[in-house]
């Protein structure tokens, strides 16, 4: 899509476009957000991660200028959050968990409505609105009253209207809670798309996985605190217990003498011990984790005349690493 | 897309295109349309009956002063209901333009109404021979009330948020139907020229472009981002009715009643206003900054335009001041004096109570269940204190001494103590603020220390024209 946003960063590009700094937000006697600090950089696309109660939607309502910090700034593009909403609210697009939408609408009127209340006119107003809906997939749902569409082509038009000024920053709540898998792919896509047009997405979920492939970088929270910041990558090599270990999940094509006898051989072998047995193989933990011990020790097995039938390396999921970090900070806080 | 010119504000659009074809809508047409079908045929049948005229007007009262207003009162609390309002409000659109765009598409669909009703009043004159004139009129006239109320409602809507603040606009609606049967029965029996002077009616034009901008104000501070200042305005747009009314009552000598008019705005816009929280953030302050470029007393007085229940009793204070300078009693009948002090001490109590208790400022919601309490509590005071020869303790509770003053209008007579101790009570209640406001003036005043170093511009110019 064309960009047209009018409304400059008052930052430098080189600068982060978001940074929030100190941040707190207490309801009562209750501190949702504490002490949070975090950059985003442009042309990131930044994952948003905490269990439920760990202050995400509380810090990104006050990023979408929706409610104020207790304490700390928040800067977009520049501008100080508080100071001056109004050229924030231009430079960010809010999704929230619940889409809100209207009843009694068509999706070309809740587009158009939108279209209008951000100010576009005339030819631009129309121009906007037709590219929003061929972006977001809606062209064929123009006259579809909002109240008959499925969850996915309701999220798409959210989206959609989010998209319409053109902002710099996207900042999306739970995008794909309650989505179907085929809806999710296609919200994947969208997502892809985006960032391949340069604008910065900031995105809660609780899938971690689509997060992972989807984000340059993963902030997770906890109590309020950030307690990580990096790549999914980087998160999954630092969170391992052993990182410098490969777990290899063994398929054996014999039965349950082949099984022991391999649970007796494979501790003789350099750098290689049992994690547990399986019911049709062994896992090992492998040391040092590179393709070439990997190599080395299939070579060893099929020489020695194990029935290899899969041989395997374990990935670890950011779900795990994201219950450890939880546990670890649970751990600390106790 | 281009069924509504780019002109109009979005918000009008999605109103009607929306309100059209809601069910609450159509339902209210349908049967409007039906019910005055029936209505028209009784009262050709009956030749003219008093009767078959109450129930014409009671239909088109009821479309209009309670089917209107109560779609206004749902309209703002049902969209924060849905999720939409937030998203609304990161456009361009201001909370205001959400307002007034949500009552000129109602007021719109009742004039819809209105005009669908025409053609019955043209059967009725030339088949059942009524004044023509007069229905006319009388419609006029409803569909005012009808404005005034839906924009009321809507200015309220922002508040119906819980089971609580829905019982209350419930309770608005029962006021609303009450109004409604005492203005068709008499709209049935009286010629509507005796209703208003020339001169009335003139004053009612005058003031009803700020009352519908100031009802739909009251609210807005629940809907807007908590950032932006939305009470400095409606304060001013208060002061603004108060200058309005105030020259119309020196103009047309009609003071009782612009008084009254004036006193009905200063109890809507002042309550709104007492309700309101008192946040430390800047942004909030800014747009009374203009005051600080003026002397020293204009500033002090430019305080009492910041945002927050703190500065709403000093400012409540000075428009009950000026209601009072512009009413024919000025200060000089005792009487009034005492219903003002009352009056007064009324709106105060429960701001009060609700701080002793809670340390939170009441929500509009809670400020009314107080409100309602001290009510029933008063009407039963009242009647015991009634039978009772010291009445003077009646003061101390002063929506009780409020009533007996309207029952009895030899209050002062019977008991001269009721003065003293409604003076007492309202100091006491004064004193209550003040001592609970101290923290919240040290807030503010801090406040405009930041502000101040953050715009030195400001800051200078100020410097200046005080050494001046």
């Amino acid at each position: 899509m064309k960009a047209m946003n009018p409304i400059a960063s008052a930052a430098s590009t080189t600068q982060p476009l978001v940074e929030v700094c100190r941040l707190r937000r207490d309801f009562g006697n209750i501190q949702a957000v504490k002490d949070l600090s975090f950059t985003i950089e442009r042309g990131q696309v930044v994952g948003f991660i905490g269990a439920n109660g760990a202050g995400k939607t509380t810090t990104m309502r006050m990023m979408a200028t929706l409610d104020v910090p207790t304490s700390g700034t928040i800067r977009i593009g520049g501008y100080d959050v508080l100071n001056h909403p109004t050229q924030v609210r231009r430079l960010i697009g809010w999704m929230p968990d619940a889409y809100g939408t209207y009843d009694h609408m068509t999706v070309i009127e809740y587009l158009d409505f939108y279209a209008r209340a951000f100010g576009f006119r005339r030819e631009e107003r129309i121009r906007r609105v037709n590219e929003v809906m061929e972006f977001a997939n809606l062209t064929e749902l123009t006259d579809r009253a909002i109240n008959k569409l499925s969850k996915g082509m309701a999220q798409r038009l959210c989206l959609g209207r989010t998209l319409l000024h053109d902002p710099e920053l996207l900042i999306l709540d739970e995008p794909a809670a309650g989505l179907d898998p085929r809806a999710r792919i296609e919200f994947k896509h969208l997502v892809r798309l985006l960032a391949a047009e340069g604008k910065t997405l900031f995105i809660s979920s609780h899938i971690l996985s689509e997060l992972g492939e989807m984000c340059d970088t993963l902030l997770f929270i906890d109590g309020g605190q950030v307690v990580h910041h990096g790549s999914s990558d980087s998160l999954l090599r630092e969170r391992r217990e052993d990182a410098s270990a490969a777990l290899l999940e063994i398929r054996l094509a014999g039965g349950e003498e082949e099984r022991e006898k391999l649970a007796q051989w494979a501790p003789m072998q350099p750098g290689v011990s049992v994690a547990e047995a399986t019911k049709q193989g062994v896992r090992l933990r492998l040391e040092p984790d590179t393709p070439e011990a990997q190599a080395a020790l299939l070579r060893r097995m099929i020489q020695e005349g194990f029935g290899v039938a899969e041989y395997r390396r374990e990935e670890r999921k950011l779900e795990d690493a994201f219950v450890e970090i939880l546990g670890k900070a649970e751990t600390k806080t106790a | 897309m281009n069924d509504f010119a780019d002109w109009l504000s979005p918000i009008l659009v999605k109103e009607l295109r929306q309100g059209l074809r809601t069910k609450a809508f159509v339902g209210i047409f349908v049967l409007l349309q039906i019910l005055m079908v029936i209505s028209t045929m009784i009262e050709l049948a009956n030749d003219r009956s008093n009767g078959s005229q109450v129930f014409f007007w009671m239909v088109i009262g009821v479309a209009l002063l309670l089917g209107m207003p109560l779609r206004g009162a749902f309209s703002i609390s049902n969209e924060i209901k849905e999720n939409t309002l937030e998203l609304v409000l990161l456009t361009e659109l201001s909370a205001r333009r959400v307002a007034l765009g949500k009552w000129v598409a109602l007021f719109l669909q009742s004039v819809l109404l209105v005009c669908t009703v025409l053609p019955y009043l043209v059967i009725r004159y030339f088949m059942g021979g009524v004044d023509f004139i007069q229905g006319v009129v009388a419609l006029a006239v409803f569909l005012w009330f009808s404005a005034l109320l839906t924009a009321l409602s809507v200015g309220l809507s922002p508040f119906a948020k819980n089971a609580i603040s829905r019982g209350a606009v419930g309770i608005f609606a029962v006021m609303a139907i009450w109004f409604l049967l005492l203005s068709s029965l008499s709209l049935g029996r009286l010629p509507f020229g005796s209703f208003f002077s020339a001169a009335h009616v003139i004053i009612l034009a005058a003031l009803t472009p700020l009352f519908l901008l100031g009802a739909l104000e009251i609210g807005l501070g629940e809907i807007a981002p908590m950032g932006e200042n939305q009470s400095t305005r409606k304060r001013l747009i208060l002061l603004g009715n108060l200058a309005v009314g105030g020259v119309l009552a020196l103009v047309f000598e009609e003071n009782a009643y612009v008084a009254w008019i004036l006193a009905g705005c200063v109890a809507m816009v002042g309550i709104g206003t007492l309700v309101e929280p008192c946040r430390p953030i800047p942004s909030l302050y800014r747009p009374v900054w203009p005051f600080r470029r003026s002397s020293r007393l204009w500033r002090a007085a430019g305080r009492i335009l910041y945002p927050g229940w703190v500065s709403a009793v000093p400012f409540l204070l000075v428009s009950a001041a000026a209601v009072l300078a512009i009413s024919p009693y000025r200060f000089t009948d005792s009487e009034q004096n005492l219903r003002l002090i009352l009056a007064i001490g009324m709106a105060l109590q429960p701001l009060v109570i609700c701080k002793l208790m809670s340390s939170h400022r009441p929500t509009l919601p809670v400020y009314m269940a107080i409100q309602i309490a001290l009510f029933v509590m008063s009407i039963v005071l009242a009647g015991a204190f009634d039978r009772s020869t010291n009445l003077s303790l009646a003061g101390l509770l002063p929506t009780t001494g409020f009533f007996l003053s309207l029952w009895r209008s030899n209050l002062l007579t019977d008991s001269s103590g009721i003065n003293v101790l409604a003076g007492v009570a309202l100091l006491f209640t004064l004193l209550g603020y003040v001592s609970l406001s101290i923290r919240e003036w040290v807030t503010m005043a801090e406040m405009e220390r930041r502000i101040a170093e953050e715009n030195p511009a400001i800051q200078n110019a100020t410097d200046s024209g005080e050494a001046a």
